[in-house]
């Protein structure tokens, strides 16, 4: 969780983020992210309200989802790589695990008591001033064989095998309607895929989030996340008949149509767009 | 000759050089493609017989009916007796599911040649699957293992989907695995089963290791020991009935055209073996929806359109084994045909026609629809046998094999 060590390095990289100054070799930087919905910080076992057109009311199941091809953006344009901390429990190559959820309340379903929120890695030294991602596994690594994948590629709750990859994101919630209860998920990944399992694929839909956060300052908390915006356009409390509860990527549910276009994503001949979900805090 | 020519040949050769006649069916494309594809494993070596292995696993020994080709096993996963045992084991475990009540083997039922009787299956929490729970018998032979998937082609990796799937729920353990290791831990039965199958690691309990166990218990389960093959490969004029063999003669008639779809050696559309290594994944439309005259399926339903998104691939589907089909209705991916009988009248229609309702259309017309469905003629007798041809398919030392049955059954004998 929270380090004295890794809070000096973050508090010291803020600065050098700040003023500019130079320092020799590659240096840490952590990014943060944090998530909001109803309004509030995202957390397990507790009520949100206001969620969705219909300021619907929902309870959280889990929020976790892969970001990777993470970059600094120096002031001159140029982008470079941020060097992913191979810790061999989040981070693995170029992919990190984001998760939310911490077990509790109904998080305990399938989640961990484990969280983080935090992208670790080192870049050369510079004045960096914008961040970019992209939320999804990349293509290397999004059809490996799950069953012998490394950390955070084993979590079967991420896993998507019969789509051959991984979903990017798993955003799931009860919402209640006055005495009914149903489940809303939010599971978006590379559809339309013909390959062999473990091993090559083409996916007619890629489905990865591209995000550029200009005027981006560093430091922490310094991505917000807005759960709320996903919903723009979306009535949690109903889901079109004969599709899964809220959208899954099917190509043909029409309950992913809005949400698609929150992240971006093209969808049913609408083209790909900005994303709004991820935002500079 | 052509294929039928072929087929109607080797019936008469009563088991002489079947093991050729079966690489030549795949190489002149009867069974399927006869190159090689660069997708899967690559087979391993033909044992001739047991290796001897100082000391670890017992050596495999296929104990394969006449006639009947050594299945490809991947590499990275050799057959062995302790594998098979662990697997028997796992495949009626209830431990593998999140209600802890449900194991594979509730879908996949032995005496109903491992299919669970329902036109679609239901998971542990009650969920119901868009499709009908495939058989097992001779899984090993095919090139894909589902309905409309093209993209699975290795046992070891689709049993994920109804372990770990959510939509639908299917054993339920999204989340749980280490819940579910810490069940198998508990059980010393389990220690000793995983620690036979794999000697050489310290900690044996991997979803890996778990899924090569079943993969080998499933590999191993070779049907070919029916009436028919007793007629046909062991020489027994008299194992089919009058009847059985009328019904085999309009099986294999250009007239019904069968065995395009439902040819070989396995009734399949394709064949995978240690010669042959089939790069064709077959899936037809056989004309069982057309809605609105649109050529849709079911929107929940459409078959390998949902991988390729291609128009013409809406309704296609895997036609499976017809081994054992006698024992394994409800028939069609949806189980929406209830017995033989209405599966002959469907292609002797060419297609079915819904008078009303959502799934209104005549699958006869749709325009997706095989070439191959063109509907024939058949006398109601004809019908009879070949309905009695079909069931002389079934392979009842298969269906009661103690070796493939529920070990934790309460012992009869």
């Amino acid at each position: 969780m929270f380090s004295i060590r890794n809070f000096s390095v973050v508090f010291l990289t803020s600065l050098l983020a700040a003023c500019g100054s130079s320092s020799s070799g590659p240096r840490n930087v952590e990014i943060d992210v944090s998530a909001i919905l109803g309004g509030e910080p995202f957390a397990c076992d507790r009520l949100f309200d206001g969620v969705g057109d219909t300021d619907a009311t929902v309870d959280p199941i889990d929020l976790r989802l892969y970001v990777s091809e993470v970059e600094l953006v120096r002031e001159d344009g140029n982008a470079v790589p941020v060097d992913l901390t191979q810790d061999g429990e989040w981070q693995y190559q170029n992919v990190a695990l984001l998760d939310f959820e911490n077990g509790t309340g109904l998080c305990g379903q399938r989640g961990t008591p484990e969280t983080n929120t935090t992208i670790r890695g080192t870049v050369p030294d510079g004045n960096y001033t914008a961040v970019r991602f992209v939320m999804g596994v990349p293509e290397t690594l999004n059809h490996i064989d799950a069953a012998t994948a490394p950390s955070p590629l084993n979590k079967t709750a991420l896993w998507w095998n019969w789509n051959m990859g991984y979903k990017f994101i798993r955003f799931d919630m009860e919402v209640l309607d006055g005495d009914a209860i149903s489940e809303f998920r939010v599971h978006i990944g590379s559809t339309m895929c013909e390959g062999d399992m473990a091993g090559e694929a083409i996916c007619a839909n890629p489905n990865r989030t591209q995000v550029d956060l200009v005027e981006w300052s560093g430091g922490r908390g310094s991505i917000l996340m807005d759960l709320d915006s996903i919903f723009v356009g979306t009535d949690v409390q109903t889901n079109l008949p004969d599709t899964p509860p809220g959208c899954m990527s099917r190509p043909d549910d029409g309950d992913c149509g809005p949400i698609f276009e929150r992240f971006g994503l093209p969808f049913m001949g609408s083209p790909a767009s900005e994303q709004k979900v991820f935002f500079p805090n | 000759m052509s294929c039928r020519e072929f087929i109607r040949s080797f019936r008469r050769a009563r088991g002489a050089h079947l093991l050729a006649g079966l690489l030549f069916l795949g190489a002149v494309g009867c069974g399927g493609g006869g190159s090689t594809s660069g997708g899967s494993q690559p087979p391993s070596p033909a044992p001739t017989e047991p290796a001897p292995t100082p000391s670890g696993p017992t050596a495999w020994i296929w104990d394969l009916p006449p006639g009947f080709p050594v299945p490809l096993v991947p590499a990275e996963n050799p057959m062995s007796e302790e594998k098979f045992q662990l697997g028997r084991h796992l495949f009626y475990e209830k431990k593998l599911s999140v209600t802890e009540d449900t194991s594979c083997s509730t879908c996949h039922e032995q005496n109903r040649a491992f299919t669970d009787g329902r036109p679609r299956a239901i998971g542990a929490t009650g969920e119901v699957h868009p499709r009908n729970a495939q058989g097992l018998a001779n899984i090993a032979y095919a090139p894909t293992l589902t309905w409309n998937n093209p993209n699975e082609t290795r046992l070891a990796n689709q049993l994920l989907t109804p372990l770990f799937g959510e939509d639908p729920v299917e054993l339920g353990l999204s989340g749980l695995e280490d819940l579910l290791f810490e069940r198998l831990r508990a059980e010393a039965l389990y220690q000793e089963l995983f620690a036979a199958a794999f000697p050489d690691e310290v900690d044996p309990f991997t979803i890996e290791n778990l899924a090569f166990a079943i993969e080998v218990f499933e590999l191993a389960l070779i049907s070919g020991r029916s009436p028919y093959d007793r007629y046909i490969y062991g020489g027994d004029e008299d194992a089919l009935s009058e009847g059985a063999k009328r019904g085999m003669d309009h099986f294999f008639s250009e007239n019904l055209d069968c065995t395009h779809c439902h040819g070989g050696s396995n009734f399949a559309s394709a064949l995978n073996h240690e010669g042959n290594q089939s790069d064709s994944t077959p899936f037809e439309n056989n004309g069982l929806y057309n809605i609105g005259g649109t050529g849709n399926y079911p929107a929940d339903n459409q078959g390998l359109y949902e991988f390729t998104g291609r128009e013409r691939d809406k309704g296609r589907m895997k036609p499976p084994s017809l081994r054992n089909i006698c024992v394994t209705d409800p028939y069609m991916h949806d189980g929406s045909l209830t017995t033989l009988e209405e599966v002959i009248d469907h292609y002797e229609r060419g297609g079915t026609r819904i008078d009303s309702g959502p799934l209104a259309g005549d699958g006869r017309d749709s325009p997706n629809k095989s070439d191959f469905i063109t509907g024939f003629l058949l006398s109601r007798q004809g019908k009879v046998d070949v309905v009695e041809f079909l069931c002389s398919l079934t392979d009842d030392e298969f269906l009661a094999n103690p070796r493939f049955s529920d070990p934790f059954a309460s012992a009869a004998d």
